[in-house]
């Protein structure tokens, strides 16, 4: 028969109020038709893999969709495994602003924090 | 054609934003590590100056950028920035149309002709050390670096 599929059921992301909140500033703020955001891991950093956010303007095949507090986050299906349980948040001051994520499979972190490994 | 202007604090008679500064025009030349050992120059990008000017509207006080490098990161040294608002006796200071950069003297060993940028993107919005010519290697992340030369003071 056709390959298992196996899915995890815990919450692949949740997103926080500031963050959803963020998204949709970002996304009104563009004048093509966005879906929501794409995230996704890249290796990058000397601990191998960072987060990526991109603009999703469509569903791409295997995306994991989180329909969350009005906003549509799609995980790419190569990111899925190492986000499983983090959640994304949106952090602001006069230095600057950025989303976090807290994962809970990271096993370590550059010390900047921008990369990460699981 | 931004103009940079360049003075030590101890120099300034007046306080920010009324420095009196030396002008120096800003050419390619100032990018690269080549200038006479006299010519203490930073960059400050438009992004960085349009960003300390909000903030400075924001505050409703002059906000001064202070950049200074610390042990840490991957690389051996690390870039971090604080808001100011007081010039410290043996700050070097950068002026670029009106704001102003900080650098203590130690940090400015390890900063001097780099180029402090603030750059927006989806992800994060933050200043950032965009160029250095001090530093031989950076981390990925471009937070961390390491120096060409070991420095006497480091």
């Amino acid at each position: 028969g056709a390959a298992r599929r196996l899915r995890p059921t815990k919450a692949i992301l949740s997103v926080t109020p500031n963050a959803a909140a963020r998204v949709k500033e970002l996304i009104s703020k563009k004048n093509e038709s966005i879906l929501g955001v794409r995230i996704g891991v890249r290796e990058r950093g000397c601990s191998g893999l960072s987060y990526t956010m991109n603009y999703a303007k469509e569903h791409k095949k295997g995306d994991e969709l989180i329909d969350s507090l009005g906003v549509k986050v799609f995980v790419d299906p190569k990111a899925i495994m190492h986000l499983i349980g983090t959640t994304m948040d949106f952090k602001e001051d006069e230095k600057g602003s950025e989303f976090t994520f807290t994962n809970p499979n990271e096993r370590g972190r550059c010390g900047c924090g921008e990369s990460f490994m699981t | 054609s931004s103009r940079c202007f360049v003075r030590t604090a101890p120099l300034c008679k007046f306080s920010f934003p009324t420095l009196r500064c030396r002008c120096l025009s800003t050419t390619t030349k100032l990018h690269k590590n080549s200038l006479p050992a006299s010519e203490k120059t930073m960059f400050i990008t438009q992004n960085c100056v349009k960003r300390l000017k909000e903030l400075s509207v924001k505050r409703n006080e002059s906000v001064m950028l202070r950049v200074f490098v610390d042990p840490g990161g991957c690389s051996g040294y690390r870039y971090d920035f604080k808001l100011d608002t007081v010039i410290r006796d043996d700050d070097i200071v950068v002026e670029n149309d009106g704001v102003a950069v900080l650098v203590d003297p130690v940090s400015w060993e390890f900063l001097e002709g780099a180029t402090v940028d603030y750059t927006s993107e989806m992800i994060r919005s933050a200043f950032v050390v965009a160029t250095n010519p001090n530093a031989a290697a950076k981390c990925s992340c471009g937070s961390s670096f390491d120096l060409k030369k070991q420095k006497t003071s480091a």
